[in-house]
Order: C-alpha cells, then sequence, then structure tokens
C-alpha cells in the first residue's frame, strides 16, 4: 500500500510553517472583520412606496419586523380595514442558500394567511447572478403568490407546471438549482407559519393555554412536523381512523328501563329513534387523524400534548348525553369516559379545544354543530396509539330525587384500527435527506469511481509499471471524471464551497446548506483525506472536472501536432504566485462581507464550462473558452497559475504526510529526466519534487521504474556484463 | 326601537364634515377625510387662533397596538415637522405598550405582577397609578386597577367552558383592592398575596395623552389620534370640529349620529368608549371584561358608556367608573366628575349629558 517506495514521515519545512501562520493571520482579520449577520433593509417609506396610493403601510409591529398593511378608506372589508402583513424572509427565518447566505423574499400575506404577493428581493446564490439566471429564482418565488400558508408544497422539475388547490401546491423547481428553491421554500413557509403564530398569539386573548405549552408548540412547530396525507372524512371514516358511535334513545332508555332512573329522560321515550349518542370517535394523536381533522393551530396544540406523552382521544360530538372526563361527576345526563386498553383503565380529563376543524364545512359528512371535545390521560400513562383502544361511556342519569346517587349504565366501543402501526407518527424527513435519496445512483457511481481511483494510486507502481497502462487509465478517468463527475453529476468542487461556507461561519450561520449537496460532500470527504496523502495532486489532477477538460483537449492538441510551450523555470515560479494573490483577494473579500466576492469568484469557469455547458452570457463564456485555449498553449495553464481552489488546496497539502513519489540520489545530479518531463513544471533542478505543484499524473513514477528512461536504471542496466547465456543442452543418446 | 346594544368601540370612526348629500355619498366622502377634501365652511366653529387648516400639512399613521388597530394623523405647516411628531407619537404609544403589556413577560406590570413589587419604576407607570388611584379613591372603588384576579378567574372558567364558581369568584375578590397598592416614586408593591395589576383599562388612554403632548412638543395642535380611544387636537383637515361617527348596530355602513370634537390649542378634546361587546364570557352580554370590584361580575346596567373629557386618560378610566349603575346614574356622576357621556343600556336606548348632546348630530 502506502510503503511501496518506502515512503518517509515528512518533518514540517520552515516554509509550511509560515503558511500555517499566514492561514492563521487571514482567518483571524476574517473573523475581526466579520458584517453581523444579513438583515431587511426595506423601511416603511420604500414599502408605502411600493403598495401606492390605495394602502397605507402602517407601523413596523412591536414584537416583530412585520408591517401592517392598510386599506385606505371604505372597502368590503371594512373602513381602513387591515389588508395584509408585508415582511422579508431574511429578518423572521432566514435560510441559507447554495450561497451560504440568506435568500431574501418580501411576502405580503394577508391576515388569513394568503400570500398575496411574493417577491424575490436578494440573493447570493453564486449561479444565480446575471439577469437572466436571476429571473428563475424571481420566477420560483412568484409561484407562492395566491397560495396559502398551510399548503402543503411540493417542488417538482423545473419544466413541470404549477398546480395547486386548497390544500396541496405543486411548483416548478429551478433548473441547476435545487438547492436554492428548497431553501426559498423553507424561508417562505416558515416565516409566514411564525408571522401567523405571533399575530395569533397577540389576538388570542381567549387562548386558554398556558405560556409553557405555548412556548413548547412554538418549539415543536419550528421542528419537522409528522408525515401525512391529505384524506377527507369520509375517506378517514372508510380506513376507520375516524369511527362514527351512535345509539338511539331507545337502546340507552332500555338500559335504564326499571331502574330509579327510568322516567328522568322523557325525550329519550319520546323521540326513541332519535340518536342518544351521535359521535365520531378518533386518535387524534395519529398525524392522518389530527392533521386532516383539526385545524393547524388546533393540531398544534394536540401534537404537543402528545409529544407531552399524553394519550389522547377525541370526539366530534352532537350527542344528548355529552361526554365528560372520567372524574367529572354531572349533574344531569353525560356520558362519562373511560379508556380501556388490554385491560388497564385509564381515566381521562377533558381538554378545552378552542381551536377550528379542517372538515367542518359543507361537505365534510361532519355536522355543523358537532364539537370537537378533546380527552387526555396524565402524562406517560401509556396508552399505545397502534392497540385497540375500548371507549367506556358510562352514561348518567340523576335518579329523580334530589341527593339521590346518580345511575350509570355502561356503553362500550372499541376502537380497533386495522394496520393501527402504520400510521403511527413518523416525522417529515427533512429536505437534506429527500436529496441524498434522489442523488443515490449518482453517489453510488462516484464512490466507487472513488474506490477505483483509490486502488489505482495507492498501487501507483503497478500503474505506472508501464506508461501505455499508465495513459490508458488516466485518459479513461479524465472521461469519467469530466463527464460523469463534472457534467452528468454536478460534481464539480469550487471555492464557492469553501467561500459560502466561510461567509456563513463568519456570520454565525449554520452551515448545514452543505448538507444540500451530497456530490460536493462526498467528494470533498474523499480530498480531505487525499490531501492528508498525496496532496493536492489528487484533486487537481484526477478529480477537478475542469482541470480533465484542459488535459482532454491537450492531449487532442498533441494529436493535432500542437505543443504546449512552457515558460521558463523563473517566469513559471513567478506565475504560480498569482493564485495565491487571487485567493487572498477572495479572502479578504469574503471576510469583510463584501458583495465583490461573488464576481470575484466568476474567475472559476468552472460554472460557466460544467455546471452550465457554456449557456451563459458572452463574457462569461469567452473567459472560460479563452481559459480551455490558454490550456492548449500553456499546460494546464488556468490550474497552474490562476485557480484559487487550487491554491487553497495547495496550502492544505501542507498536510501531507507522506513524501510519496520515490526519489533516487542521482535524481537533480545529474539526471534531469522527469524534470523535463514534468507538464507541471514540479520538478525542481535539484530533483526535488515540490509537492504544492504536483498534480500527481504519475508521469514521474512511470519514468522512475522505466529502465529505458530513468538515467540512473539505464547506467545500472549497462553496467552488467554482457555475457551470452550459456543454456543447458539436452543430451541425445 | 333597538334590540342589541350599541357597539360604540368599535364603531366610531372619523368622518368627514356633513353636507346637503345622500349618506351613499356622504359614506364615500369619509373615504378621502384625510386629504384632498377642503374646509366646507364649518370655520365657524373654529376658536383661539388656530392656524387656518388650508395652510397645513397633513400626514397619517397606521399601526397595531394594545391588541387593534390604531390611527394618527397630524398636520403642521411643515410636513416633515408632522412626520416627525408622529414619529414621537408612535414611540409613545410603544413606550406605553412595553410597560403595560400583560403579554409581554418583560413588561414593567408582569414584572410587578410576578414578583409583588417593582422598584425603580419608570416616572410615567408612577404617574399614571398615581393618577389611578385618585379615580379609584373618589369613585370609591368603581375604578379599580387591582382587578386582575377576577380577569384571570373569568378567563381559566372560559376555558372550561363554564362560568366561575361562587368559591372561585370569592378567592378573586379577596385579592382585589386598590387601597393594597401601594405606590412611591422608587418602588409599586402589594400588600396582600395573590394581587395582580391590569392597566387595560386606561393604558389605551394613557397612549392617547403621552402622544398628544409628544406632538405638542413638536408644536403639533391639529391632529387626531385613535390609540384604542380617541384624542382630538385642534381642528381637522377642512379646518373644522374633528367629527366621528356612531355606527348603528343593526347596518354596518350606517351612522346613527356624529359628534363634533374641537380640540382647545392646550387641551385635547378625548373620547373614551366601553362597551359590553368587546370582550364576553358567556354567550350573551351579561358577563363579559369590565368587572364590578365589588360583585366580581360585571355590572348589568349598561351596555356601552362614551366619555369626552379633556385628557383621553380620565376619559379611559371614567368609561369604567360610569358603567356602574343605570343611564341616569352615570350622567348624575358625569355632572360630578365634570366630563361628558352618552350611555346605551342593554336594550339599546341611550341618554346623552347636555354638553353631549350639544355636539351631537343625529342621523
Amino acid at each position: 500500500m502506502f510503503p511501496t517506495f518506502q515512503p518517509t514521515l515528512r518533518t514540517w519545512p520552515p516554509r509550511a510553517r509560515r503558511w500555517a501562520w499566514l492561514s492563521f493571520i487571514w482567518l483571524l482579520a476574517a473573523w475581526t472583520l466579520s458584517c453581523p449577520a444579513l438583515a431587511g433593509t426595506l423601511t416603511r417609506v420604500q414599502l408605502q412606496a411600493e403598495f401606492g396610493a390605495s394602502y397605507q403601510v402602517g407601523e413596523r409591529l412591536l414584537a416583530l419586523p412585520v408591517w401592517p398593511v392598510y386599506h385606505r378608506g371604505q372597502t368590503a372589508a371594512g373602513y381602513n380595514a387591515l389588508h395584509a402583513y408585508v415582511f422579508e424572509t431574511v429578518d423572521i427565518e432566514p435560510v441559507a442558500g447554495y450561497g451560504g447566505k440568506p435568500i431574501n423574499i418580501l411576502v405580503v400575506m394577508n391576515p388569513a394567511g394568503k400570500f398575496l404577493d411574493v417577491r424575490l428581493l436578494s440573493h447570493n446564490e453564486p449561479i444565480f447572478q446575471e439577469a437572466s439566471r436571476n429571473k428563475l429564482l424571481a420566477d420560483f418565488a412568484a409561484q407562492y403568490k395566491d397560495l396559502t400558508m398551510t399548503h402543503q408544497i411540493q417542488v417538482l422539475t423545473p419544466k413541470a407546471k404549477r398546480e395547486f388547490d386548497d390544500q396541496k401546491a405543486t411548483l416548478h423547481g429551478v433548473s441547476a438549482g435545487t438547492v436554492s428553491a428548497m431553501a426559498m421554500n423553507r424561508t417562505i413557509m416558515e416565516a409566514a407559519a411564525q408571522v401567523a403564530y405571533a399575530r395569533l398569539g397577540d389576538a388570542a386573548v381567549d387562548k386558554s393555554d398556558t405560556a409553557e405549552s405555548r412556548q413548547a408548540a412554538a418549539a415543536l412547530a419550528k421542528g419537522d412536523d409528522d408525515q401525512y396525507e391529505r384524506l377527507g372524512f369520509n375517506e378517514l371514516v372508510g380506513l376507520r381512523l375516524a369511527q362514527i358511535v351512535t345509539r338511539t334513545n331507545r337502546e340507552v332508555q332500555a338500559k335504564f328501563n326499571g331502574t330509579a332512573a327510568d322516567g328522568q329522560d322523557a325525550v329519550a321515550r319520546l323521540q326513541p329513534a332519535r340518536w342518544a349518542l351521535d359521535m365520531v370517535a378518533m386518535l387524534p394523536g395519529l398525524p392522518h387523524v389530527g392533521r386532516n381533522v383539526l385545524d393547524a393551530a388546533g393540531w398544534r396544540e394536540v401534537r404537543a400534548l402528545r409529544e407531552a406523552g399524553h394519550g389522547l382521544v377525541g370526539l366530534l360530538d352532537d350527542s344528548r348525553y355529552p361526554p365528560v372526563g372520567s372524574l367529572d361527576a354531572p349533574a344531569g345526563r353525560a356520558a362519562r369516559l373511560v379508556l380501556v386498553q388490554n385491560g388497564k383503565r385509564f381515566n381521562v380529563k377533558a381538554v378545552p379545544y378552542t381551536h377550528g376543524l379542517r372538515v367542518s364545512g359543507q361537505h365534510s359528512g361532519v355536522g355543523s354543530s358537532a364539537a370537537m371535545r378533546l380527552f387526555a390521560t396524565e402524562k406517560n400513562a401509556g396508552l399505545d396509539l397502534a392497540q385497540p383502544v375500548t371507549l367506556e361511556f358510562n352514561l348518567s342519569r340523576s335518579a329523580g330525587e334530589p341527593g339521590q346517587p346518580r345511575l350509570e349504565q355502561v356503553w362500550t366501543h372499541t376502537l380497533t384500527i386495522p394496520d393501527a402501526g402504520k400510521w403511527r407518527p413518523v416525522r417529515e424527513t427533512p429536505g437534506w435527506v429527500k436529496i441524498w435519496e434522489q442523488r443515490q445512483l449518482d453517489l453510488v457511481f462516484l464512490v466507487v469511481g472513488l474506490l477505483v481511483l483509490s486502488a489505482a494510486l495507492l498501487a501507483q507502481k503497478w500503474l505506472a509499471a508501464t506508461s501505455s497502462r499508465l495513459t490508458t487509465y488516466r485518459v479513461a478517468y479524465l472521461i469519467f471524471t469530466l463527464g460523469f463527475v463534472g457534467w452528468a453529476a454536478q460534481g464539480q468542487l469550487t471555492i464557492v464551497n469553501i467561500t459560502a461556507l466561510a461567509g456563513a461561519l463568519l456570520e454565525g450561520q449554520s452551515a448545514s446548506f452543505l448538507l444540500n449537496d451530497p456530490m460536493a460532500i462526498v467528494l470533498w470527504a474523499f480530498v480531505g483525506v487525499s490531501l492528508l496523502v498525496w496532496g493536492r495532486g489528487t484533486f487537481c489532477g484526477w478529480l477537478c472536472p475542469f482541470g480533465a477538460f484542459q488535459e482532454l483537449l491537450s492531449m487532442i492538441a498533441k494529436l493535432l501536432r500542437l505543443k504546449p510551450q512552457q515558460f521558463h523555470r523563473k517566469v513559471d515560479a513567478a506565475l504560480k504566485w498569482v493564485k495565491y494573490a487571487v485567493l487572498a483577494a477572495l479572502t479578504v473579500s469574503v471576510a469583510v462581507a463584501s458583495p465583490l466576492t461573488n464576481t470575484l469568484v466568476e474567475i472559476e469557469p468552472f460554472k460557466t464550462s460544467i455546471s452550465m455547458g457554456f449557456q451563459r452570457e458572452w463574457p462569461y463564456v469567452v473567459w472560460a473558452v479563452g481559459c480551455l485555449v490558454l490550456s492548449v498553449l500553456v499546460f494546464r495553464g488556468y490550474c497552474r497559475y490562476i485557480c484559487p481552489l487550487g491554491a487553497a488546496l495547495a496550502i492544505l497539502g501542507k498536510l501531507r504526510l507522506w513524501k510519496w513519489i520515490p526519489r533516487r540520489a542521482e535524481c537533480g545530479t545529474p539526471c534531469q529526466t522527469c524534470r523535463h518531463g514534468c507538464g507541471y513544471q514540479a520538478i525542481t533542478p535539484k530533483g526535488k519534487v515540490d509537492y504544492d505543484e504536483c498534480f500527481q499524473c504519475l508521469d514521474c513514477v512511470a519514468d522512475y521504474q522505466d529502465d529505458q528512461r530513468c538515467l540512473p536504471l539505464i547506467r545500472e542496466r549497462k553496467a552488467q556484463p554482457r555475457v551470452i547465456p550459456i543454456q543447458p543442452v539436452p543430451h541425445h543418446a | 326601537m333597538r334590540n342589541g346594544p350599541v357597539d360604540l368601540k368599535a364603531a366610531l370612526h372619523p368622518v368627514a364634515p356633513p353636507r346637503p348629500a345622500t349618506r351613499r355619498q356622504w359614506l364615500s366622502l369619509s373615504l378621502g377625510a384625510g386629504v384632498g377634501l377642503v374646509g366646507l365652511g364649518a370655520n365657524a366653529l373654529a376658536r383661539d387662533s388656530i392656524s387656518p387648516a388650508l395652510d397645513l400639512n397633513w400626514r397619517e399613521r397606521r399601526l397595531q397596538g394594545f391588541g387593534t388597530d390604531l390611527s394618527l394623523r397630524a398636520g403642521h405647516i411643515n410636513g416633515a415637522k408632522a412626520d416627525a411628531g408622529l414619529d414621537a407619537a408612535v414611540a409613545a404609544i410603544r413606550h406605553v405598550e412595553r410597560q403595560f403589556s400583560l403579554f409581554d413577560p418583560g413588561s414593567a406590570v408582569s414584572r410587578l405582577n410576578r414578583d409583588g413589587v417593582l422598584r425603580q419604576p419608570h416616572p410615567d407607570f408612577v404617574r399614571l397609578l398615581a393618577f389611578a388611584q385618585q379615580v379609584a379613591s373618589k369613585s370609591h372603588g368603581s375604578f379599580d386597577l387591582t382587578v386582575q384576579p377576577l380577569w384571570l378567574t373569568w378567563q381559566h372558567a372560559k376555558a372550561e367552558g363554564r362560568l366561575p364558581t361562587r368559591q372561585e369568584l370569592k378567592i378573586a375578590k379577596s385579592r382585589i383592592g386598590w387601597q393594597f397598592l401601594e405606590v412611591g416614586a422608587h418602588k409599586i408593591s402589594f400588600k396582600k398575596p395573590g394581587m395582580a395589576l391590569t392597566l387595560n383599562g386606561i393604558a389605551q388612554g394613557f397612549a392617547g395623552d403621552l402622544a398628544a403632548a409628544a406632538l405638542g412638543a413638536q408644536g403639533i395642535h391639529n391632529a387626531l389620534l385613535n390609540t384604542g380611544e380617541w384624542s382630538a387636537l385642534g381642528q381637522s383637515p377642512q379646518g373644522s370640529a374633528w367629527r366621528l361617527g356612531i355606527a348603528d348596530p343593526r347596518e354596518e355602513h350606517k351612522l346613527v349620529a356624529t359628534l363634533a370634537l374641537l380640540g382647545g390649542r392646550v387641551a385635547p378634546c378625548a373620547v373614551a368608549t366601553s362597551s359590553d361587546a368587546f370582550y364576553r364570557f358567556g354567550i350573551d352580554d351579561l358577563h363579559h371584561h369590565i368587572f364590578d370590584p365589588k360583585t366580581g361580575d360585571s355590572p348589568t346596567g349598561l351596555a356601552s358608556v362614551t366619555v369626552v373629557a379633556p385628557n383621553c386618560t380620565l376619559a379611559d378610566a371614567m368609561t369604567k367608573v360610569l358603567f356602574m349603575g343605570d343611564k341616569q346614574n352615570a350622567l348624575n356622576l358625569a355632572k360630578k366628575w365634570q366630563v361628558e357621556v352618552l350611555a346605551v343600556d342593554k336594550s339599546g336606548h341611550w341618554l346623552a349629558s347636555s354638553g353631549l348632546n350639544a355636539i351631537i348630530t343625529k342621523s
């Protein structure tokens, strides 16, 4: 493996120490100069200009950077009525996009939670800077208009059609901008939910919930909700998730016949066919039940109770015998509810339900006079939602004479839900997990590709044993890198990955946006390891699609007899510093959070040539093509002299642990074969390998073992005495 | 005559001065009352040396506060000055909210309720409490800031879908009493356990006065402020008295009367309303957010009380004082307190004091 060439453990040369110091100073400077997090920029006066004379923008709300907007004068909604709330998402729920910075969107939401206008304000997404690309993001944001904050939103392909009904909406995605689209979706929907929640909290003078449960609900609301599928009330009944429980007056009366309470319910005798019990029983803690039956605020509360360990039963009740808690002592007719499961009895308490229903309304199948009554067990009482629960209704009547005990008769209903296990609450998969699942196949190819590369590089002696083997492997791999990693799977690592991460960390934002790009994560992980083992060469020489592009082009050029030029050693050495200067400029720009950063990173032609296949405005295309032409004239000219990513990797490559390129005493003095053969000019006249500039092409490793090219080997070969081998001749009789 | 109570709280809104026109036209005029309309000859009402109305530049602000939508309108020869004044007025309202919000656990009143004591209170808090204590004393406890335990008790019962029991009310009543609130410049404290304060009966009025003062400090003497209650300064953009329309409870867009308010150069003219329809604990109008501290329940006589007074804090407080009793009692008390009143009983009949009758135009 590594010890093929007896590598020596490196000691840190003084130059590396200097670099370490330099990096440290850069970081420190970046830290001190970093700006505070992005904030919304619009003022009331600017907003007023946007809304025009028919509306008046009010003062910012006390608690949140949200502005109320009013109609002027008389409208159907009343005199000077509230029209909407307007806010910038970055103020409420900033979500980093691909560029690591939040995408800021202006949202105008009416008091009912409907989006009247959704407009992209600003973003730092690297490949959406020019107008035509920026429009893609703006168009994506505009799709939210007329949706509501409670819509379930699914983002499809860029070509998909936008469609929506009352509950669900499918939107078209953004080409080469999945991550940006996901970030925009989150920032819009979560900011809207927070604004609505805050407004509800303000107006909800009559909400009974304590500050504590509200906090809990708010905390829960921020996390991923439970998965569910939109089901109508009739579907819920069909799946037995909601079960209708009815008893006629006649049936109930029969229970009381002959008792002291026999005559205590005159209506029961008069209308024997009418319902005494008329309710729909359900377990609202199950997301398919709760999210379909209760409104958003109600579901939040129920979910908070469930998460706190309460077992919950919900009764949509329209009964003459109203259900009450297990320990309640009702004065008149009532149905005292006790739950029984596996022989264990659970006392329940009535929990006032003050929110609305999602199933109410004409066509829902639920009576308009039915009210949701919620009953909860003690915390952690151990009611299992996936097992049958028996609802024991203790129907009570007074016994007639005051002071006499009430009489109770028991009716039971067992809630058995078919396949109960499959309705158990499951958190919605976070967005990034979905992305990783979508990219499964790409990731498998990539990992296999990386394994093939690692194996070959670890067996470099075998790989470089013949130069035709090395060339074949190298050409094949570069095609894989350009075709698959670059164009097909969009896995071009770029300095933007680093600037975005640095920017996010400097502004104290989460770096979790990186998870949205699985190809980059896997590649960076591999590059991280390879930096320790081989230095920058593994990425620059083998895994950079733009590098592969250049090298394949110069190979074709060579076939056409075009030979690349090499600069003189001294010129080359000077030019190699240019890339560090580019990196330094970028670092400073990131550190001071300069808006120039996005322009500076365009020095990389990667986006134009790899991510976007040259479908870009002409200045970018000219630059990218120019870089490619340069590589034909000067071998890997961009990589060696300009690339800031290469510079950054060269610095990180200082951490390399092994000198893995075999050398001999004769290397440099007198032999210069490898040096002349090195297209990267990474071997000094003294024969030392400059690993900062080495692209791991293995040409020198091949030379090293080639007894036709390696001078010491040739000498060794020639020094051997020339003798004619004597072979034994079989003795013939 | 009328079946329901007049909901003045929700129904007061500024209107343009009347002129010969059909009702519909009149209403559409009120849409543009802020700008654009010229004076309509109501100058006879102008007094003192109010600057000619047409020279003023008017500015308007809207905001949400005290759980409702508020609006401020102010005029000055220099529009920028009007803007600066309104900025200061908004800041004054926010200042009052921050001090007195029961929703904000960090507000001064929340801290007092939690700890039973508040050290180094803001001078405005002390000033308001001192005033409230005077009203409480003079009204023999009809007005009392310490009724918050009653609110909590009713609130709790409502959440359980019932009314509070006699026992619960007894406990709550044992925790209230303005005499047990001690107000000092450096310390506010409760002298009984379980006490709690609510400024909700007076904070809107106080905000109106602070906002008016903030405008005055900028040299603005013509304004109409809705801080939940109304304060009128000087004259309207038409150079006439400010007019507030009183909506008919049966027909949403119909006005039954208008009040003409002309604020003095020094003292504004303030209007405050309390109504049983604003927040109720049951399905009927018997139990609502105004409590009689003596019974622990809502006063039964009136549906709504509107008070006109020289300052908004007083007007706001007086609506609660005058709510305890019947229409005639309200009129008698108003005379004693030197304020004007319009009281509506539960059956919808109303009675106004003579001073108020003088500024009412019936539709």
